[in-house]
């Protein structure tokens, strides 16, 4: 499945430029520098099997040079036959449909404020493989699963699973055991009934090591998990309620989750406060008063970069508790599902990525 | 005379439409002028990038005319002074779409910095578009030019003043600091006789006007939280109108009246809303524009023009009503914001001390306390302070240093703790701090910012967007009683120019650990090394590598105690308990 995420691009260029807004001023999209990098991006996907790319411009609300964009993208199917398959607001397709004719020779799939499928518009012809497209389309939103509230939501949740395992995997993050260990791999080694295992500090043994510190080599996969982030915390740019107003502050509880996080305050204006000596025994004396205040009778969302047990959850959990904050919600980037952490509430944790399947990952003791 | 606005589509048909089709510009001809500022600003409008802000379209700049029209019997237009304002209504706005102009203005961005926030657009926009088209007149500035485009050039800079006063302070500048050549100009050329003030006081009047609901291209945008509050204000008070009506009685008295609509299903305390908010950001802001120019013309000139006001209370009778919905989200934001606001204030008490001052150089009688202008409504907005990053830093500190009798973890001893886990909690701080050091290394080359400790890991990262380089993090760990940094992941594998990022630096200790560590243990050859902390404390005697090039922000605080040493401190002489940095 290809896509491209212009909303993304354009934030890490703001993030770059250094602007006081990024968000704000990523998301009134459509420069005609924009338009160029989307072409260019465009062109370099390589779109494999499927003869179609979707272009996310679900989060915005207007689009500025529309009409050049839109001419452009239908030069592009002419000449290049993979389709864009543009994804979109209905209300901004109303818009634009008015002031563009040849918005038609595209398909776009439209969706309501809450990111509800409403319908597949433009290529109207009898073509068989256009038909076989937008079946696919149909499949890919899950259009017949009527228990689906969001569709918008359901698919990018497939999309931020494929970007975060390809960041591990590209960023080199995934440490493997070997016996015979370099000077890079720092980690110490065992073999064990027939598996390599790295030894943790706990002296538990696990199948590889997620270093997610590699992920500061390049910035574009801090962009890539911050994104992803914020996806899931604005429910999707929903327009029907104002997601950001519901809670009040980001909590991290590791330096790791912190470094992967911290350009979140930059870009959605709410507070990162970092809670760190949670270990088993938390030493965080004086600290706690600070915390406190920051903390007290407040609504936050959790950020961890890794739940594996989830012991860290718990007690992240109970310190919070003890601080009278309430935690909406828990998003971690990756869970490795060894274990449950046991004091969260149902639908309160969020994984962007279970990679256990596909590391085949073990977590064991000897 | 009623026109359909929708049909000017072209500088022809405005030409018509204003009558000036035998206006003798000596050498330029009205048509080509015209066309050149049509074709000018529509481009700009085609193709806007900023999509936040109310309609400003040409469209919004013929209603601004018609609403100019409308006045021609109290103050007689003449055809010069039609053509400037003309103008000046097409470009008015061209600066909210700041963020397009590109490649030929860098001179302006050179000035206003690139891709300016929503708030500083609408904040700047009226210099924004003076200076646009100020770099626009200074590209076809050179002699060798024809007359034509010299003559286009004085017409528009004539323009883009009276534009630039349409919002903000600039107005001040055209309004009371221009003299009153016009009157000895007309003298001598009749045909060139116009009135700046005037025409600089009606565009923001006439402006004000075109509030209605046609400025609304998208309803359903209203609840997008990507327009931010004063924006949503903005929308509110201009969805919620169905028209501004303007009649002229006696030739002297406009009658201005507003014909609220309200959404289908509203309750009385929503409409008691929209008519609150439609009191205070409409009718208070046009009465304040009103009175202000009128006064200040009056008093400028020496023509008999007499002019009064009487604004029609917002219409009691029933509203017309739209479909709309006004759910309990958007009565609440109503409520926070409309209710708890005061009247709104377009200029404060040194605005009016300066127009005082300039009415008394040129000799004109002291403003009347009997008419609306400032004595009636107290010009008192507070204009929120902006601070210095220093200041600001030095206000965090006041707030969140801890006092006591303090050992840091390097052995050293001071009465104050910084506690800047909260510095970082405060993402405007941040910025400004990330901005201050990018600004100090951004010719350094960096290939890596290195965050030692966890206040300064958010740093590092945002940095690391800055300088487009790569950012890891360190800790301290304890080792045989004492502490040193955890390894530096994930390694360095080249010769890298390295930017180590601390919060406080007192003898340096810990920076001359890290890079120890990299050279030393890790056996790892660095280019330049660059240390960079907030504040400092001490006397940085641990960092005496020439290699080494140490920057701080705060150098000096006064009334924090540093000691290298329990030997030399004087809270250990003088037995203050002591608080242990490990142990918190």
């Amino acid at each position: 499945m290809n896509i491209i995420d212009p909303l993304k691009m354009k934030l890490e260029e703001m993030v770059i430029q250094g602007s006081r807004e990024p968000l704000s001023l990523a998301r009134q999209y459509g420069t005609e520098s924009d338009i160029e990098k989307l072409a260019e991006i465009y062109y370099k996907i390589r779109p494999g099997i499927r003869r179609f790319i979707y272009i996310d411009l679900t989060p915005f609300e207007r689009i500025g040079h529309d009409r050049i964009m839109v001419s452009k993208l239908v030069k592009i199917k002419e000449n290049f036959s993979v389709i864009p398959v543009l994804m979109l607001m209905d209300t901004l397709f109303d818009y634009l449909s008015n002031r563009n004719e040849n918005i038609n020779q595209l398909l776009s799939i439209l969706f309501n404020g809450k990111g509800k499928f409403v319908d597949i518009r433009g290529l109207e012809s009898g073509n068989t493989k256009i038909q076989e497209i937008k079946k696919q389309i149909r499949k890919d939103f899950f259009v017949n699963d009527s228990s689906i509230s969001s569709n918008l939501l359901n698919f990018r949740k497939i999309i931020s699973e494929k970007i975060l395992m390809d960041n591990l995997f590209e960023s080199n993050s995934i440490e493997i055991p070997r016996l015979n260990h370099s000077e890079n791999n720092i980690s110490k080694s065992i073999n064990f009934g027939g598996r390599t295992y790295i030894i943790m500090p706990n002296n538990m043994l696990v199948s590889c090591y997620l270093n997610l510190k590699n992920f500061g080599n390049n910035i574009s996969f801090l962009t890539s998990t911050i994104y992803e982030i914020i996806i899931v915390v604005t429910e999707y740019f929903r327009r029907d309620i104002d997601v950001l107003n519901t809670f009040d502050c980001f909590v991290t509880t590791n330096n790791t989750a912190l470094f992967l996080s911290s350009l979140l305050q930059h870009v959605l204006k709410k507070p990162l406060i970092a809670v760190d000596r949670l270990g088993p025994i938390p030493n965080i004396n004086i600290h706690r008063n600070k915390l406190r205040k920051q903390l007290e009778n407040k609504n936050i969302i959790l950020i961890e970069e890794i739940v594996a047990t989830g012991n860290e959850l718990d007690r992240a959990m109970l310190f919070l508790n003890s601080m009278k904050t309430s935690v909406e919600k828990i998003i971690t980037l990756y869970n490795l599902e060894v274990g449950r952490p046991m004091l969260i509430k149902n639908n309160q944790l969020i994984s962007l990525c279970k990679p256990k399947e596909e590391l085949k990952y073990v977590y064991r003791s000897k | 005379m009623s026109i359909d606005l929708s049909e000017i589509k072209s500088p022809n048909e405005l030409i018509m439409w204003l009558e000036i089709k035998d206006i003798n510009l000596r050498n330029c001809r009205i048509d080509y002028l015209l066309t050149f500022v049509w074709s000018y600003v529509s481009n700009v409008w085609e193709n806007i990038d900023n999509t936040n802000f109310t309609d400003h379209t040409i469209r919004h700049s013929i209603s601004i005319i018609n609403n100019f029209l409308k006045f021609d019997p109290i103050y007689e237009w003449s055809k010069y002074e039609k053509l400037i304002f003309s103008i000046s209504a097409l470009i008015h706005d061209i600066g909210m779409q700041y963020n397009v102009f590109k490649g030929f203005a860098t001179k302006v961005f050179s000035k206003f910095g690139k891709d300016l926030s929503q708030d500083k657009i609408r904040e700047l926009h009226a210099e924004l578009c003076y200076y646009l088209i100020k770099n626009e007149i200074e590209l076809h500035k050179k002699k060798e030019f024809p007359d034509e485009i010299q003559k286009r050039n004085e017409i528009l800079k004539m323009a883009s003043q009276i534009a630039a006063a349409h919002s903000g302070k600039k107005f001040l500048k055209v309004l009371a600091s221009d003299n009153p050549t016009w009157i000895e100009k007309e003298e001598f050329e009749n045909f060139y006789h116009y009135r700046p003030r005037l025409l600089a006081g009606m565009l923001r009047i006439c402006d004000d006007l075109d509030a209605n609901h046609n400025r609304i291209l998208q309803y359903d945008r209203i609840k997008s939280w990507a327009i931010n509050d004063i924006s949503k204000l903005h929308w509110f008070a201009c969805i919620f109108v169905e028209r501004v009506k303007i009649e002229i009685i006696e030739k002297r008295i406009a009658i201005i009246s507003f014909k609220i609509r309200v959404p289908e299903k509203s309750n009385e305390h929503q409409i008691s809303l929209i008519k609150e908010l439609l009191k205070k950001f409409r009718e208070c802001k046009l009465l304040e524009e009103i009175s202000i120019v009128d006064e200040f013309y009056n008093k400028c000139n020496e023509m008999s023009y007499k002019m009064t006001y009487e604004i029609v209370p917002i219409a009691k009778e029933s509203p017309a009503k739209f479909e709309f919905t006004l759910d309990d989200e958007y009565t609440k934001f109503m409520e926070e914001k409309v209710l708890q606001a005061k009247k709104i204030r377009i200029f404060n008490q040194s605005d009016i001390d300066f127009i005082n001052e300039k009415n008394k150089d040129i000799k004109i009688k002291k403003i009347r306390k009997t008419r609306i202008i400032s004595t009636k409504i107290k010009i008192a907005r507070y204009k929120k302070r902006v601070f210095t990053l220093h200041e600001s830093l030095s206000r965090w500190l006041d707030e969140n240093g801890e006092l006591g009798h303090f050992e840091l973890v390097n052995g050293e001893h001071t009465n104050t703790y910084i506690y800047c886990r909260t510095l970082v909690s405060n993402p405007d701080l941040l910025s400004a701090i990330c901005e201050h050091i990018y600004m100090c290394h951004r010719n350094h080359n960096i290939d890596r910012v290195l965050a030692v400790g966890t206040s300064a890991i958010p740093i590092a990262s945002q940095l690391s967007y800055r300088l487009e380089c790569s950012s890891t993090f360190t800790m301290l760990q304890k080792i045989n009683k004492d502490y040193y940094p955890s390894e530096v992941y994930p390694i360095l594998n080249k010769e890298e120019n390295l930017l180590i990022v601390d919060d406080v630096i007192s003898g340096g200790r810990v920076a001359k650990q890290v890079i120890d560590l990299i050279e030393n243990e890790m056996k790892i050859k660095m280019g330049d090394i660059f240390h960079h902390t907030i504040f400092r404390l001490g006397d940085r005697a641990y960092i005496r590598d020439p290699r080494i090039r140490d920057y701080s922000y705060i150098e000096e605080e006064p009334n924090i105690i540093y000691a290298s040493s329990p030997d030399n401190c004087p809270l250990c002489k003088a037995g203050v308990p002591i608080k242990r940095e490990i142990d918190m």
